[in-house]
Protein backbone atom coordinates (compact mmCIF):
# COMPACT_ATOMS: atom_id res chain seq x y z
CA UNK A 1 0.00 0.00 0.00
CA UNK A 2 2.74 2.41 1.00
CA UNK A 3 4.58 1.50 -2.15
CA UNK A 4 1.45 2.21 -4.18
CA UNK A 5 1.11 5.65 -2.66
CA UNK A 6 4.81 6.33 -3.19
CA UNK A 7 4.71 5.34 -6.82
CA UNK A 8 1.49 7.26 -7.40
CA UNK A 9 3.11 10.34 -5.85
CA UNK A 10 6.16 9.88 -8.04
CA UNK A 11 4.13 9.58 -11.25
CA UNK A 12 1.44 12.16 -10.60
CA UNK A 13 3.04 14.70 -8.30
CA UNK A 14 1.83 17.76 -10.22
CA UNK A 15 -1.77 16.56 -10.29
CA UNK A 16 -1.76 15.73 -6.57
CA UNK A 17 -0.17 19.05 -5.61
CA UNK A 18 -2.59 21.01 -7.79
CA UNK A 19 -5.53 19.14 -6.27
CA UNK A 20 -4.29 19.79 -2.72
CA UNK A 21 -3.68 23.46 -3.43
CA UNK A 22 -7.12 24.11 -4.97
CA UNK A 23 -8.75 22.18 -2.14
CA UNK A 24 -6.96 24.40 0.38
CA UNK A 25 -8.02 27.55 -1.50
CA UNK A 26 -11.64 26.31 -1.58
CA UNK A 27 -11.61 25.65 2.17
CA UNK A 28 -10.12 29.09 2.81
CA UNK A 29 -12.92 30.76 0.82
CA UNK A 30 -15.59 28.67 2.56
CA UNK A 31 -14.34 29.65 6.02
CA UNK A 32 -14.09 33.28 4.89
CA UNK A 33 -17.62 33.12 3.52
CA UNK A 34 -18.94 32.06 6.93
CA UNK A 35 -16.96 34.78 8.73
CA UNK A 36 -18.06 37.52 6.29
CA UNK A 37 -21.71 36.44 6.33
CA UNK A 38 -21.82 36.33 10.13
CA UNK A 39 -20.22 39.78 10.29
CA UNK A 40 -22.82 41.36 8.00
CA UNK A 41 -25.70 39.47 9.61
CA UNK A 42 -24.99 41.38 12.83
CA UNK A 43 -27.40 44.35 13.03
CA UNK A 44 -24.63 46.45 14.60
CA UNK A 45 -22.85 46.39 11.23
CA UNK A 46 -25.86 47.36 9.12
CA UNK A 47 -25.21 51.11 8.96
CA UNK A 48 -22.92 51.95 6.06
CA UNK A 49 -19.52 53.32 7.04
CA UNK A 50 -19.03 56.65 5.28
CA UNK A 51 -16.36 56.28 2.58
CA UNK A 52 -14.72 58.67 0.12
CA UNK A 53 -16.38 57.09 -2.93
CA UNK A 54 -19.90 57.79 -1.67
CA UNK A 55 -21.98 60.71 -2.86
CA UNK A 56 -24.07 62.70 -0.37
CA UNK A 57 -27.15 61.42 -2.22
CA UNK A 58 -26.08 57.82 -1.72
CA UNK A 59 -25.39 58.35 1.99
CA UNK A 60 -28.73 60.12 2.42
CA UNK A 61 -30.53 57.21 0.78
CA UNK A 62 -28.71 54.63 2.89
CA UNK A 63 -29.67 56.45 6.08
CA UNK A 64 -33.16 57.26 4.82
CA UNK A 65 -32.68 61.02 5.01
CA UNK A 66 -33.53 63.78 2.55
CA UNK A 67 -30.37 64.59 0.55
CA UNK A 68 -30.65 68.34 1.27
CA UNK A 69 -30.01 67.63 4.97
CA UNK A 70 -26.53 66.36 4.14
CA UNK A 71 -25.78 68.97 1.48
CA UNK A 72 -26.62 71.67 4.01
CA UNK A 73 -24.47 69.99 6.65
CA UNK A 74 -21.39 70.07 4.44
CA UNK A 75 -22.22 73.44 2.91
CA UNK A 76 -22.10 72.23 -0.67
CA UNK A 77 -24.88 72.63 -3.19
CA UNK A 78 -26.26 69.56 -4.91
CA UNK A 79 -25.46 69.35 -8.60
CA UNK A 80 -28.28 67.46 -10.29
CA UNK A 81 -27.04 65.14 -13.03
CA UNK A 82 -23.46 65.82 -12.00
CA UNK A 83 -22.78 63.62 -8.99
CA UNK A 84 -19.83 64.31 -6.75
CA UNK A 85 -18.12 61.83 -4.45
CA UNK A 86 -16.92 62.98 -1.03
CA UNK A 87 -13.38 62.85 -2.43
CA UNK A 88 -14.29 65.28 -5.23
CA UNK A 89 -16.11 67.59 -2.85
CA UNK A 90 -13.08 67.52 -0.55
CA UNK A 91 -10.73 68.35 -3.43
CA UNK A 92 -12.94 71.17 -4.71
CA UNK A 93 -13.49 72.79 -1.33
CA UNK A 94 -10.00 72.28 0.02
CA UNK A 95 -11.19 70.25 3.01
CA UNK A 96 -10.25 66.73 4.03
CA UNK A 97 -12.54 63.74 3.41
CA UNK A 98 -12.45 63.01 7.15
CA UNK A 99 -13.64 66.53 7.88
CA UNK A 100 -16.62 66.19 5.51
CA UNK A 101 -17.41 62.67 6.75
CA UNK A 102 -17.45 63.97 10.33
CA UNK A 103 -19.90 66.75 9.37
CA UNK A 104 -22.12 64.14 7.71
CA UNK A 105 -21.98 61.81 10.72
CA UNK A 106 -22.99 64.68 13.00
CA UNK A 107 -25.89 65.60 10.69
CA UNK A 108 -27.07 61.98 10.64
CA UNK A 109 -26.92 61.74 14.43
CA UNK A 110 -28.86 65.00 14.77
CA UNK A 111 -31.49 63.92 12.23
CA UNK A 112 -31.94 60.57 13.97
CA UNK A 113 -32.26 62.20 17.38
CA UNK A 114 -34.94 64.59 16.13
CA UNK A 115 -38.33 62.92 15.61
CA UNK A 116 -39.71 63.62 12.12
CA UNK A 117 -42.13 66.54 12.02
CA UNK A 118 -45.73 65.41 12.00
CA UNK A 119 -47.30 65.81 8.62
CA UNK A 120 -50.96 66.72 8.47
CA UNK B 1 -6.75 50.11 -4.89
CA UNK B 2 -10.44 49.16 -4.91
CA UNK B 3 -11.37 52.25 -2.89
CA UNK B 4 -9.59 54.56 -5.35
CA UNK B 5 -11.34 52.88 -8.25
CA UNK B 6 -14.74 53.28 -6.56
CA UNK B 7 -14.05 57.00 -6.09
CA UNK B 8 -13.76 57.32 -9.87
CA UNK B 9 -17.25 55.92 -10.55
CA UNK B 10 -19.11 59.25 -10.14
CA UNK B 11 -16.39 60.98 -12.21
CA UNK B 12 -16.15 58.68 -15.24
CA UNK B 13 -19.45 56.76 -14.99
CA UNK B 14 -20.13 54.77 -18.13
CA UNK B 15 -16.55 54.82 -19.39
CA UNK B 16 -15.24 53.46 -16.14
CA UNK B 17 -17.77 50.62 -16.27
CA UNK B 18 -16.68 49.83 -19.80
CA UNK B 19 -12.98 49.82 -18.93
CA UNK B 20 -13.37 47.79 -15.75
CA UNK B 21 -15.36 44.94 -17.28
CA UNK B 22 -13.20 44.97 -20.42
CA UNK B 23 -9.95 44.51 -18.51
CA UNK B 24 -11.44 42.01 -16.07
CA UNK B 25 -12.23 39.74 -19.05
CA UNK B 26 -8.50 39.76 -19.87
CA UNK B 27 -7.48 38.49 -16.42
CA UNK B 28 -6.35 41.88 -15.14
CA UNK B 29 -6.99 42.15 -11.39
CA UNK B 30 -9.80 44.74 -11.49
CA UNK B 31 -12.71 44.28 -9.08
CA UNK B 32 -15.42 44.47 -11.76
CA UNK B 33 -18.14 42.88 -9.64
CA UNK B 34 -17.60 45.35 -6.80
CA UNK B 35 -17.60 48.30 -9.21
CA UNK B 36 -20.88 47.10 -10.76
CA UNK B 37 -22.54 46.65 -7.35
CA UNK B 38 -21.38 50.11 -6.27
CA UNK B 39 -22.49 51.78 -9.51
CA UNK B 40 -25.87 50.07 -9.10
CA UNK B 41 -26.04 51.53 -5.59
CA UNK B 42 -25.18 55.02 -6.84
CA UNK B 43 -27.83 54.65 -9.55
CA UNK B 44 -30.41 53.90 -6.85
CA UNK B 45 -29.84 57.32 -5.29
CA UNK B 46 -30.21 58.97 -8.70
CA UNK B 47 -26.54 59.87 -9.08
CA UNK B 48 -26.04 57.65 -12.13
CA UNK B 49 -28.38 56.36 -14.83
CA UNK B 50 -28.86 52.63 -14.35
CA UNK B 51 -29.32 51.86 -18.06
CA UNK B 52 -26.08 53.64 -18.96
CA UNK B 53 -24.19 51.86 -16.16
CA UNK B 54 -25.48 48.46 -17.28
CA UNK B 55 -24.87 49.13 -20.97
CA UNK B 56 -21.30 50.35 -20.37
CA UNK B 57 -20.49 47.28 -18.28
CA UNK B 58 -22.13 44.91 -20.77
CA UNK B 59 -20.39 46.30 -23.86
CA UNK B 60 -17.03 46.30 -22.04
CA UNK B 61 -17.48 42.68 -21.00
CA UNK B 62 -18.53 41.49 -24.46
CA UNK B 63 -15.62 43.23 -26.21
CA UNK B 64 -13.27 41.99 -23.48
CA UNK B 65 -14.39 38.41 -24.08
CA UNK B 66 -13.76 38.79 -27.80
CA UNK B 67 -10.31 40.22 -27.14
CA UNK B 68 -9.50 37.29 -24.82
CA UNK B 69 -10.70 34.79 -27.43
CA UNK B 70 -8.62 36.48 -30.16
CA UNK B 71 -5.54 36.54 -27.92
CA UNK B 72 -5.98 32.85 -27.14
CA UNK B 73 -6.41 32.04 -30.78
CA UNK B 74 -3.35 33.95 -31.98
CA UNK B 75 -0.99 33.59 -29.07
CA UNK B 76 -1.60 30.03 -28.07
CA UNK B 77 -0.69 28.20 -31.25
CA UNK B 78 3.04 28.27 -30.76
CA UNK B 79 2.81 27.71 -26.99
CA UNK B 80 0.53 24.72 -27.40
CA UNK B 81 2.72 23.24 -30.13
CA UNK B 82 5.64 23.40 -27.71
CA UNK B 83 3.65 21.92 -24.83
CA UNK B 84 2.44 19.08 -27.05
CA UNK B 85 5.99 18.01 -27.71
CA UNK B 86 5.68 15.54 -24.84
CA UNK B 87 3.14 12.79 -25.61
CA UNK B 88 1.82 12.59 -22.03
CA UNK B 89 1.14 16.32 -22.02
CA UNK B 90 -0.37 16.22 -25.49
CA UNK B 91 -2.91 13.68 -24.23
CA UNK B 92 -3.95 15.94 -21.36
CA UNK B 93 -4.23 18.97 -23.64
CA UNK B 94 -6.29 17.00 -26.13
CA UNK B 95 -8.62 15.82 -23.39
CA UNK B 96 -9.10 19.38 -22.09
CA UNK B 97 -9.81 20.66 -25.60
CA UNK B 98 -12.28 17.85 -26.32
CA UNK B 99 -14.10 18.76 -23.11
CA UNK B 100 -14.17 22.42 -24.17
CA UNK B 101 -15.56 21.49 -27.57
CA UNK B 102 -18.26 19.31 -26.04
CA UNK B 103 -19.25 21.27 -22.94
CA UNK B 104 -17.71 24.60 -23.93
CA UNK B 105 -20.95 26.50 -24.27
CA UNK B 106 -22.07 25.74 -20.72
CA UNK B 107 -18.55 26.46 -19.45
CA UNK B 108 -18.46 29.85 -21.16
CA UNK B 109 -21.94 30.74 -19.89
CA UNK B 110 -21.31 29.76 -16.26
CA UNK B 111 -17.81 31.23 -16.10
CA UNK B 112 -19.25 34.67 -16.94
CA UNK B 113 -21.08 34.98 -13.63
CA UNK B 114 -21.21 31.89 -11.38
CA UNK B 115 -17.51 30.95 -11.56
CA UNK B 116 -16.45 34.42 -12.67
CA UNK B 117 -12.77 34.20 -11.56
CA UNK B 118 -12.34 31.49 -14.22
CA UNK B 119 -13.87 33.64 -16.98
CA UNK B 120 -10.73 35.17 -18.53
CA UNK B 121 -8.94 31.82 -18.60
CA UNK B 122 -11.90 30.20 -20.33
CA UNK B 123 -11.72 33.02 -22.93
CA UNK B 124 -8.06 32.26 -23.68
CA UNK B 125 -8.70 28.50 -23.69
CA UNK B 126 -11.72 28.86 -25.98
CA UNK B 127 -9.63 30.79 -28.48
CA UNK B 128 -6.66 28.47 -28.16
CA UNK B 129 -8.78 25.35 -28.68
CA UNK B 130 -10.50 26.99 -31.67
CA UNK B 131 -13.94 26.68 -30.10
CA UNK B 132 -16.46 27.78 -32.77
CA UNK B 133 -16.68 31.57 -32.60
CA UNK B 134 -20.48 31.66 -32.90
CA UNK B 135 -21.02 29.27 -29.99
CA UNK B 136 -18.48 31.19 -27.86
CA UNK B 137 -20.09 34.54 -28.63
CA UNK B 138 -23.69 33.43 -28.05
CA UNK B 139 -22.87 31.73 -24.74
CA UNK B 140 -20.79 34.77 -23.77
CA UNK B 141 -23.59 37.24 -24.54
CA UNK B 142 -26.03 35.20 -22.44
CA UNK B 143 -23.57 34.90 -19.58
CA UNK B 144 -22.59 38.58 -19.55
CA UNK B 145 -26.27 39.56 -19.52
CA UNK B 146 -26.70 37.53 -16.33
CA UNK B 147 -23.43 38.87 -14.82
CA UNK B 148 -24.16 42.54 -15.45
CA UNK B 149 -27.88 42.23 -14.70
CA UNK B 150 -27.21 40.38 -11.45
CA UNK B 151 -24.57 42.70 -10.02
CA UNK B 152 -25.93 46.05 -11.21
CA UNK B 153 -29.44 44.89 -10.25
CA UNK B 154 -28.39 43.74 -6.76
CA UNK B 155 -26.51 47.00 -6.22
CA UNK B 156 -29.58 48.96 -7.27
CA UNK B 157 -32.00 46.90 -5.21
CA UNK B 158 -29.86 46.71 -2.08
CA UNK B 159 -28.04 50.02 -2.38
CA UNK B 160 -27.27 50.39 1.32
CA UNK B 161 -25.81 46.87 1.41
CA UNK B 162 -23.29 47.13 -1.45
CA UNK B 163 -20.24 46.74 0.79
CA UNK B 164 -21.67 43.58 2.37
CA UNK B 165 -22.77 42.24 -1.01
CA UNK B 166 -19.32 42.90 -2.49
CA UNK B 167 -17.59 40.91 0.22
CA UNK B 168 -20.10 38.06 0.25
CA UNK B 169 -20.31 37.89 -3.56
CA UNK B 170 -16.54 37.98 -4.02
CA UNK B 171 -15.96 35.26 -1.44
CA UNK B 172 -18.78 33.09 -2.78
CA UNK B 173 -17.59 33.22 -6.41
CA UNK B 174 -14.04 32.58 -5.18
CA UNK B 175 -15.20 29.48 -3.31
CA UNK B 176 -17.23 28.27 -6.29
CA UNK B 177 -14.41 28.81 -8.79
CA UNK B 178 -11.77 27.12 -6.59
CA UNK B 179 -14.26 24.35 -5.79
CA UNK B 180 -14.97 23.75 -9.49
CA UNK B 181 -11.25 23.46 -10.26
CA UNK B 182 -10.70 21.18 -7.23
CA UNK B 183 -13.58 19.00 -8.37
CA UNK B 184 -12.22 18.73 -11.92
CA UNK B 185 -8.74 17.84 -10.59
CA UNK B 186 -10.27 15.36 -8.13
CA UNK B 187 -12.15 13.62 -10.94
CA UNK B 188 -8.99 13.53 -12.99
CA UNK B 189 -7.13 11.95 -10.05
CA UNK B 190 -9.89 9.43 -9.58
CA UNK B 191 -9.76 8.43 -13.25
CA UNK B 192 -5.99 8.10 -13.10
CA UNK B 193 -6.24 5.87 -10.02
CA UNK B 194 -8.86 3.64 -11.68
CA UNK B 195 -6.72 3.33 -14.79
CA UNK B 196 -3.72 2.28 -12.72
CA UNK B 197 -5.74 -0.26 -10.79
CA UNK B 198 -7.08 -1.71 -14.00
CA UNK B 199 -3.56 -1.74 -15.35
CA UNK B 200 -2.65 -3.91 -12.39
CA UNK B 201 0.01 -1.67 -10.92
CA UNK B 202 -1.72 -1.64 -7.51
CA UNK B 203 0.51 -4.49 -6.45
CA UNK B 204 3.71 -2.92 -7.73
Amino acid sequence: MRQTIASFWRDHRTLLLAFGATLAVTLYFMVRLIVVTLYWANPAHHDVTIAAWMTPGYIARSYQLAPHVLFEAIGYGPAPGDPRSLRQIADETGRSVDDIAEAIRTAIATARATPPAATP
Amino acid sequence: MTEQLLELIPVYGVWLMFGVTFFSCLALPVPASIVMLTAGGLAASGDLAIDEVALGAFVGAVIGDQAGYALGRRGAERLIARLRARPARAAVIDRAFTLLQRRGRLGVFLSRWLFSPLGPWINFAAGASAMPWRAFTLAGLAGETVWVGLYVGLGYGFADRVVALSQIGGTLTGALAAGAVALALGLSLHRTMLARRRGGDLTV
